[in-house]
């Protein structure tokens, strides 16, 4: 079975951990066509060694729903797209940090849980629903649905579970706004982005938006509002998205096509590119801004301008010569940018607020805030507790 | 819950008694038969199969096929689910086997267009008009397909979630 054999076969062959990724998205045909040739791998002893796989070279009828020994909750990571997932709940911890208020534990892990539980929920609704979508498609072809290792109703079952405690870790242990971002981004997801892939290129755009709401929900995780500082963050979220997935969806174009699926790599080439080579400069520019708007120091634009300006040269490189190698590059290097650009926005933030009466004396540098907090500032000079916090 | 227990291989103890370096066959030492064989080289009968099996991808329509197992205590909600998922399955591949054949063709005939005006190897930027035209030449066809897949499976699903919990409450009659 090319699903149990063949990947564990390449990653002892991958040199760097990016690979790994990649694995996920290059064409697994070429693997699973060396599979079916009818070379034997090793003895039919599986991995486990607790139950017996009949060779490769004879296609198997597989029990269904079947999941092997172990790898309970390895289907379940398949299911929910963990690393996706992970990446996500990254840029939610990301926001969360980046916010202007006093860092809660609690809250911190509610919020990180929360919207954790929420992407794999929605993650779960979109494989249920493109069962014959991802058959067709050789990066998708190897999903559990697909390959009948869990029944839909599972999936939609674990959905449900999985959004029911995520949304109510965010409403009870955060606040209300994180969780309508958390509810609103969910149904955004499910039922506005999936559908719309075989509608309309419009669908990259949405799906920019869902990737741009994660980090929202960790602001307001902390601060209990939105402010421009917040936006900042979205906006470099959203710009990465089209280059990072303008790369990614490059090389597939044949398969985006018989699927059925509508991107600008096929349907519109030259914008896709103009696309990819805008938004990665418009980050150069947002990062720029963010000293400005005290989300963090004046040093953090030097010190991205090297990365974000090797992106737009990757992007522009991508724009002039768009092919196999350099669209991979690109996509490379944008997995490995927006980690790095998250610690460089911590690293170079603003202030950092400790406990809640430093936030609040912070607070009353500029005359708006003085204004605003004019009842608890009396509470400051007064020895008497004050009620009020930021939520 | 949904896992055909009957089908799932049980872990035997003698596997915990021997050191892993005897995975390996000895010579001299045969290897222990009890591990059980998960998997069947054939298109199983539907009647003598425990549970649901699930086959390697088809050729044309590269949907996998199934085998809906029942048996004769098969209740008639059950046995709803099961003519529907076949029902769904056929129209299923009926459809990508079509769809797949005319883009296969159509991929063919544009090929062969190119290289008789004079370009020898067709470049990925002059495929992509092929895709694009093909894509908008399917569009309706992919949107009606579309409304028909969610509904169909959310037919489904309803269906089992109907089955699974008639099955529950079965297993608690049957406790109590």
């Amino acid at each position: 079975m090319i699903l149990f054999k063949g990947i564990r076969r390449v990653q002892s062959q991958l040199r760097t951990p990016v690979d790994l990724v990649l694995i996920r998205y290059s064409t697994a045909a070429t693997i699973a066509s060396q599979d079916d040739k009818g070379v034997t791998t090793a003895s039919p002893v599986s991995q486990a060694g607790k139950v017996q796989h009949l060779p490769d070279s004879q296609i198997t009828w597989m029990p269904s729903p079947y999941t092997m020994p172990g790898k309970t909750l390895s289907q379940y990571k398949k299911l929910s797209k963990f690393r996706l997932t992970s990446l996500v709940v990254i840029t939610t911890m990301g926001g969360y940090a980046m916010a202007p208020a006093a860092f809660d534990p609690t809250t911190f892990a509610m919020c990180t849980l929360g919207t954790g539980l929420v992407s794999a929920a929605a993650n779960a609704i979109n494989q249920y629903h493109e069962v014959p979508f991802d058959s067709q498609m050789s990066r998708t072809k190897n999903r559990v649905l697909v390959t009948g290792q869990m029944t839909p109703l599972h999936a939609v079952t674990f959905a449900a579970v999985s959004a029911t405690a995520g949304l109510s870790m965010l409403y009870f242990g955060v606040n209300g706004l994180t969780a309508a971002l958390g509810a609103g981004n969910l149904f955004l997801y499910t039922t506005i982005y999936t559908p719309m892939k075989r509608i309309s290129i419009v669908n990259t755009w949405v799906g920019s938006i869902v990737g741009a709401i994660p980090p929202l929900m960790g602001w307001a995780g902390c601060a209990a509002t939105l402010d421009a500082g917040a936006m900042i963050l979205a906006g470099v979220l959203y710009a990465w998205q089209f280059p990072h997935f303008n790369a990614l969806s490059w090389n597939l174009r044949p398969d985006y096509s018989r699927a059925g699926y509508r991107m600008m790599a096929v349907t519109n080439p030259g914008l896709c590119r103009r696309t990819a080579l805008r938004y990665s400069v418009a980050i150069v520019g947002l990062s720029a801004m963010a000293p400005v708007l005290d989300v963090t120091n004046y040093w953090f634009a030097l010190e991205t301008l090297p990365l974000n300006a090797y992106f737009a040269y990757l992007a522009y490189k991508f724009h002039e010569k768009s092919d196999s190698g350099s669209s991979r590059k690109l996509f490379r290097f944008s997995l490995i940018h927006l980690p790095a650009l998250m610690l460089l926005f911590l690293t170079n933030k603003k202030e950092w607020y400790f406990s809640k009466p430093a936030g609040e004396e912070n607070k009353k540098e500029s005359t708006y805030s003085a204004i605003k907090h004019s009842a608890s500032s009396l509470g400051n000079v007064l020895p008497v507790a004050v009620a009020e916090g930021p939520r | 819950m949904n896992k055909c227990f009957r089908c799932q291989p049980r872990i035997s103890l003698f596997q915990f008694s021997l050191p892993r370096c005897y995975a390996a066959v000895q010579p001299g030492c045969p290897p222990p038969q009890e591990k059980p064989v998960v998997g069947l080289p054939h298109k199983p009968d539907p009647k003598t199969v425990k549970c649901d099996y699930i086959g390697p991808p088809d050729a044309q329509s590269n949907l996998r096929p199934y085998v809906r197992h029942y048996g004769d205590e098969e209740t008639r909600l059950a046995r709803s689910l099961r003519l529907k998922r076949i029902e769904v399955e056929a129209w299923n591949t009926d459809f990508w086997t079509k769809h797949n054949k005319r883009f296969y063709e159509e991929k063919e005939d544009f090929i062969r267009l190119h290289k008789e005006s004079g370009t020898s190897e067709v470049s990925a930027d002059q495929m992509s008009h092929f895709y694009k035209a093909f894509l908008d030449k399917n569009w309706r066809i992919h949107i009606m397909y579309n409304i028909s897949w969610y509904l169909k499976n959310f037919d489904i699903l309803t269906l089992a979630a109907a089955v699974q919990l008639q099955r529950l409450l079965a297993l608690a009659k049957r406790r109590s």
